[in-house]
């Protein structure tokens, strides 16, 4: 850590003008959970890293209607730096619950089932998906007003073909689908998804290798490889993919695992060759740094974007808009953003962030990977591509 | 009296070894909840650190409670529920025949049918409170399951014994209080332990039929399975475990000498045997 | 046993509970089956609009068929293996402890299970892991293998199944075992029967209702369960129960999801009925046998 850079090179405002010199934002950062940053703090500067933040939230509760005692979140596993919560908490005094699913389908699920009495206020759900819930019935429309940290938005990042206006939804994050591989082992070249199943192939990658738990990541493979845009209706195309699948990569893959960084496959040795989202596979690479390698497959992956959206049956409506208000805050992007890994949707959210952030090559995309990057759509051939699974699963089951 | 040459020893031998077998992911546990590195699963030396942060979050306290009352609930309703309706499928008739069948139809049933189904039910009925649910749904598992051990303990009693009850006038309630339940004791336990422990651990039936308020404890530590995993988790299991066992000690010794001498004075009177080892 | 009249009325509490959280909101689930999943952009899960079996030829068609095979595979050897390891324990505990001992060692039976039932998943999966916990132990006696290969393969998922579901086997045997007549064992003691002729004729018929509940008590819930194998087995752990829970969370097809959970459960009641039928049938045989045996003695006299 170089202290004798000039604390004006980067000049960072608080909101409402609390002045936070660089070295407030690195004690800040290394106040959050294990294995991030490996810097020393004292207890005075985290304190006052998370007094920023509890100013945000005090402040974010002001412009809400009339706030309640209780939150209740529906969001996915470990998905919010816990110092976000603690800060919220302390600064607004409102409690936050959290449950979490791992899957857009598995949530939609219980939420249609429980029709509003699941008990959930917020909910975060993926782009493609969102069509479907608001079709269903399963969504509140956002009350903009409310949410005066709106304009922190990055333009590029709102009004999605799959939510117009974002009427019912705030981008959270956005991050990409790739793949990661142990490069002791693996030494061919690895840049497009070809390389991928090549080398699943290979004598000590075979039963070694994990992909996504998601129908449509798993058949992307087989569709980014030849060029098929991923959102295609066409079925024979989507047979002729699973097919290319059963034969070429079935065999060799042991693992369906959507966290392979995070849950410790690849540190432990169970996984050389892993498909991933890259804030998981990032997980892995603070782990062993030189060990792996991260990839953004050529010719396509994907752009997934997850968002925050109001739940039907929320009975802290005003509170849910004030904390979107807080998370919306830069300070506080920043602070999601070094705990997942993945970019926030917050403009120049970049700026906050401290200079030594490990590994963010893989939380920033370049404008080369950018342009190769495709959203989601949920569409009609959404059961045909779920039978394609169960085959393409029982194939390697057998 | 040497009625079978089954050695003690050598199944003595064998119980220990199972023992251990079902013991062995618990101690990997323990051993990693004391994991002092900042990867849960590589060993980074010993600490209690986890152990700190599992009892201060207060979220994770409040699924143990709730896991833990659930449970309660639902071994106890099992019990009861498991009673009568393993009773009841003694019967020759049908109707009686056809429980038997019920009761493997509800073991038979894929956990995310009857899970989607009670939800669905529930909130058609307005059944809204989070409790209600859980025990409700845990229940009716834990019931058919209490229900199958009391009809193969109960298949083994002389009919004689509540052929001469009914002759004397016993009332239906002095019938299941002096002679089923002690009969059937050793089923009942044995359900109602079984039902605690699957309804304390269940995790597909409290995903779907929980709510916000009350979400127990291995759904709350799914969200850990999702991404990143914290030695905490493994500090709050071994307090789960801690604590339901010291809660177990506790009941047993309540429940010690008294009623059991009672109980073993009723059977003798009669002509039950009682339970000596060989 | 009971009076008819208690009888009636237990039977009759027994079905009214049942029908009310059982049958009910199982019995919606399964008229889905009947119904088509309602497509992503229409409100509601089933439009049932049209009822017909369409689901069910769907649900038959491949890889139902030999995912089925692989499921019954592993159930029936699981269970077998359950019940060979559960008999010498719970006669142990039955017959060999007093009752003190025997509340201890039942309790420890069941203790493991009062951890979480994912992180004793996870527990097997540290020491199982490819240089986790058993490579150590195995390199510390000297054996130096390169890495462990159990994990992720049907061995583990054998492992699993068995390890989850041997107390369900102990518990209910132990308790039929506890409840034998020593004056029977005595009686033929005194006739002069040797010790395992005793287990062969008295001790063992008579604990097959245990062995039944067991039975039923294991495979059954576990033919269904698809979280053990797959947290086991990674992709190799795929059995019928993965392809049930996949129709419900990511193909949200929620009627061919209820079509294949009735087949799922029409074969199980199917094969304890069989079974059920079966040991009838055996046991009236072996009877009759005897019967004719002994009347043939009693004719030469």
């Amino acid at each position: 850590m170089d202290n004798t850079h000039n604390d004006e090179t980067l000049r960072i405002l608080a909101p409402k003008g609390h002045p936070l010199t660089r070295r407030k934002f690195i004690s800040m950062a290394a106040a959050v959970g294990a294995g991030v940053l490996t810097v020393g703090t004292s207890a005075a500067d985290a304190a006052n890293a998370t007094s920023a933040m509890e100013t945000a939230a005090k402040n974010s509760l002001k412009t809400a209607g009339k706030p309640t005692k209780n939150l209740y979140l529906y969001t996915w596993g470990q998905y919010d730096n816990p110092t976000t919560f603690t800060a919220w908490q302390k600064g607004t005094g409102i409690a936050i619950q959290i449950g979490s699913y791992d899957s857009n389908e598995a949530m939609i699920a219980k939420l249609e089932l429980a029709k509003g009495t699941a008990g959930y206020d917020i909910v975060v759900p993926t782009g493609g998906y969102i069509p479907e819930m608001a079709a269903k019935g399963l969504l509140l429309p956002l009350t903009k007003s409310l949410i005066p940290n709106f304009k922190n938005l990055d333009p590029a990042l709102l009004n999605f073909p799959w939510d117009r206006g974002n009427k019912y939804t705030i981008p959270k994050d956005f991050g990409t689908t790739g793949f990661i591989y142990d490069k002791t082992i693996i030494t061919r070249k690895m840049e497009t998804w070809q390389d991928f199943v090549t080398a699943a192939a290979l004598p000590q990658v075979s039963g070694r290798v994990s992909i996504l738990d998601d129908p449509n990541d798993v058949l992307a493979i087989a569709l980014w490889n030849e060029g098929v845009d991923w959102n295609t209706l066409d079925k024979a195309k989507l047979h002729t993919a699973n097919n290319w699948l059963i034969k070429n990569l079935a065999p060799h893959v042991s693992n369906l695992d959507s966290y392979p960084g995070g849950t410790g496959g690849l540190s432990s040795g169970t996984y050389v060759l892993s498909q991933a989202w890259n804030g998981d596979a990032r997980q892995a690479l603070l782990k062993d740094p030189t060990k792996f390698e991260w990839v953004v497959p050529f010719p396509k992956s994907e752009i997934w974007v997850d968002n925050w959206a109001l739940a039907k049956g929320a009975k802290n409506v005003d509170t849910a808009h004030a904390f979107f208000d807080y998370i919306l805050d830069p300070t506080v992007s920043a602070n999601e953003m070094i705990y997942t890994g993945y970019n926030t949707a917050v403009a120049d959210v970049r700026s906050y962030l401290p200079k030594n952030l490990a590994q963010e090559s893989v939380i920033f995309l370049t404008k080369a990977q950018e342009k190769r990057l495709v959203a989601y759509l949920v569409n009609s051939t959404n059961n045909l591509r779920t039978q394609l699974y169960d085959d393409f699963k029982a194939a390697i089951a057998s | 009296m040497k009625t079978t040459g089954a050695n003690k020893w050598l199944l003595g031998f064998i119980t220990t070894v199972v023992v251990l077998f079902l013991f062995l992911p618990l101690v990997v546990v323990v051993v990693f909840s004391f994991n002092g590195g900042s990867d849960a699963f590589l060993w980074g030396g010993l600490s209690t650190a986890a152990y700190g942060q599992a009892t201060q979050d207060t979220t994770l306290i409040t699924a143990l409670r709730i896991s833990i009352e659930v449970a309660v609930a639902t071994g106890l309703i099992s019990m009861l529920v498991g009673l009568i309706a393993g009773l009841a499928s003694t019967g020759r008739g049908w109707a009686h025949r056809l429980l038997f069948i019920l009761f493997v139809v509800i073991l038979a049933t894929p956990e995310i049918v009857g899970a989607s189904g009670s939800l669905l039910w529930f909130v058609t009925l307005g059944v809204s409170n989070g409790f209600a649910r859980l025990i409700i749904a845990h229940s009716i598992f834990g019931s058919a399951l209490t229900a199958l051990i009391v009809r193969g303990r109960a298949s083994g009693l002389e009919p004689a014994v509540f052929e001469a009850a009914n002759d004397l006038g016993a009332r239906t309630l002095t019938m299941l209080r002096t002679i089923a339940v002690p009969l059937l004791a050793p089923a009942l336990i044995a359900g109602g332990l079984l039902s605690f422990t699957f309804s304390l651990e269940d995790l597909v039936t409290s995903v779907f039929v929980s709510t916000a308020q009350t979400t127990p404890l291995p759904v709350f530590i799914l969200a850990s399975f999702h991404s990143q995993f914290h030695t905490d988790i493994f500090a709050i299991a071994v307090l789960v475990f801690v604590s339901t066992t010291v809660m177990f000690l506790v009941a047993l010794l309540a429940m010690g000498g008294g009623s059991r001498q009672r109980m073993r004075r009723g059977l003798r009177l009669l002509g039950a045997t009682t339970s000596e080892p060989e | 046993m009971l009076g008819r009249g208690t009888l009636r009325s237990f039977t009759s509490l027994t079905y009214a509970w049942f029908a009310l959280w059982f049958l009910a909101p199982t019995g919606i689930m399964l008229i889905y089956a009947f119904g088509h999943t309602a497509s992503v952009t229409q409100a509601g899960l089933v439009n049932l609009n049209h009822l017909g079996f369409s689901n069910f030829f769907q649900a038959l068609r491949y890889p139902t068929g030999p995912v089925l095979m692989i499921s019954l595979e592993n159930a029936v050897l699981a269970t077998a293996l359950c019940g060979v390891i559960a008999y010498p324990v719970a006669y142990f505990i039955a017959r060999k402890l007093g009752p003190r001992t025997r509340v201890i060692v039942l309790l420890l039976v069941v203790l493991p299970f009062w951890t979480d039932y994912l992180l004793r998943m996870l527990g097997w999966r540290i020491f199982l892991s490819p240089l986790g916990l058993l490579y150590g132990a195995l390199h510390a006696i000297g054996w130096h293998v390169t890495y462990i290969s159990i994990l992720d393969t049907r061995a583990a998922v054998m492992i699993g199944l068995v390890y989850n579901y041997v107390p369900l086997f102990i518990l209910p045997l132990a308790v039929v075992l506890e409840r034998i007549d020593p004056l029977l064992l005595q009686a033929a003691d005194d006739l002069g029967a040797k010790p395992w002729t005793i287990f062969r004729t008295v001790t063992f018929p008579i604990s097959m209702a245990g062995v039944v509940a067991g039975t039923v008590l294991v495979f059954v819930p576990m033919l269904g369960d698809y979280v053990t194998p797959t947290l086991m087995g990674g992709a190799r752990g795929l059995m019928i129960g993965s392809l049930i829970a996949s129709e419900f969370n990511e193909g949200q097809n929620w009627s061919l999801g209820a079509a294949m959970a009735i087949l799922l459960i029409v074969i199980l009641v199917a094969i304890v009925v069989a079974c059920w039928l079966l040991s009838v049938g055996v046991r009236s045989a072996i009877l009759r046998t005897r019967r004719r045996a002994i009347e043939r003695d009693l004719a030469a006299t």
